[in-house]
């Protein structure tokens, strides 16, 4: 199995991106550079991480002046050319803020800061999610302010036809409804993909998920399944 | 080059849930007899353009708005210019 070259943007603000280097470099083995916000993205890299944070004190709205940053223009040629992007938690905002993912993340509906762990129902079709059997439920911690999904009717609509819904926030036994929905996000979508299948957007944390002695390691499969793509 | 001072009212969508607004509502409820619902939360920002003409910041804003101060999936907005002076 080839080496994959992953590459965790930082923003002022970020966090969690030191969980994603740890996860890739010294549990999986695979390679992996931090890029800083004013950096150009290297040739080699097959797949960048948006990791989670607070990016400039999320001003203005979450995401909104990292998606003005220098690297900016130079994350979405990196998506247009078909390279793998996964944005999580204020890595999902800044995608949406860029315009790579459609729709936006508003405030909890509670107004609250969840911090919890979350079941979660799977869509397996995506070069994010292989390795889970199409169905399954995991979970997984999630930790925001604002991670209520919204989008107009035509785009759930389209999200929705197209198979782009990965994640969905669901009861353990898989059953998504109001209950199993933390934060008031239309149909419980707790993770989306661009039409074209490279770009993810999700609230919750699987970097967080990847080591026995947190005693939960459902999130390793998804950093599994992108290196198992970019070895096809 | 004049300077105009532009003020900019930023609003959620109709459509858009606004936890905020229903939290101050909920916890106005109680405040005898004054009947008052409806409550949005949006934004006020203010700033200077220098530009030849009003016309053109009447473009820039425009751009700006677009650009990075307003997200149209969520939010709508409405500006006034005035000179700097005023």
């Amino acid at each position: 199995m080839k080496k994959i070259n992953f590459a965790v943007i930082n923003f002022p603000g970020s966090n969690c991106e030191k969980d994603c280097f740890y996860v890739i470099k010294k549990i999986l083995k695979h390679n992996c550079d931090y890029l800083w916000h004013q950096e150009s993205i290297p040739n080699k890299i097959d797949c960048l991480i948006i990791p989670g944070g607070f990016s400039y004190g999320d001003y203005l709205r979450t995401g909104s002046i990292a998606s003005q940053s220098k690297i900016a223009n130079k994350i979405i040629d990196f998506a247009n050319k078909g390279g793998s992007v996964i944005g999580i938690c204020n890595g999902f905002q800044i995608l949406t803020e860029l315009k790579l993912l459609p729709g936006t993340l508003l405030k909890n509906k509670s107004l609250k800061f969840l911090c919890k762990d979350e079941y979660l129902k799977i869509n397996n079709k995506s070069r994010f999610t292989s390795k889970y059997k199409n169905g399954e439920v995991i979970k997984l911690p999630i930790a925001h302010a604002e991670g209520n999904y919204y989008a107009d009717k035509k785009t759930i609509k389209d999200l929705v036809k197209n198979n782009q819904i990965i994640f969905s926030y669901s009861r353990e036994d898989g059953k998504i409804d109001e209950i199993s929905n933390p934060n008031g996000s239309i149909m419980n979508i707790a993770g989306i993909m661009n039409k074209k299948g490279n770009v993810i957007g999700m609230m919750p944390h699987p970097e967080r998920a990847c080591e026995s002695i947190f005693n939960n390691t459902m999130g390793l499969n998804f950093f599994k399944s992108i290196i198992h793509f970019h070895n096809i | 080059m004049p300077r105009y001072k532009i003020i900019i009212d930023i609003m959620p969508l109709k459509n858009v849930l606004d936890p905020q607004g229903e939290a101050i509502e909920i916890s106005l409820k109680n405040s005898g007899n004054i009947k008052a619902s409806n409550f949005r939360v949006g934004k006020k920002i203010n700033f200077i353009i220098s530009a030849p003409n009003k016309k053109i910041v009447d473009s820039q804003v425009q751009e700006l708005c677009k650009k990075l101060l307003v997200n149209e999936v969520i939010e709508k907005y409405e500006y006034i210019i005035q000179d700097e002076k005023n």
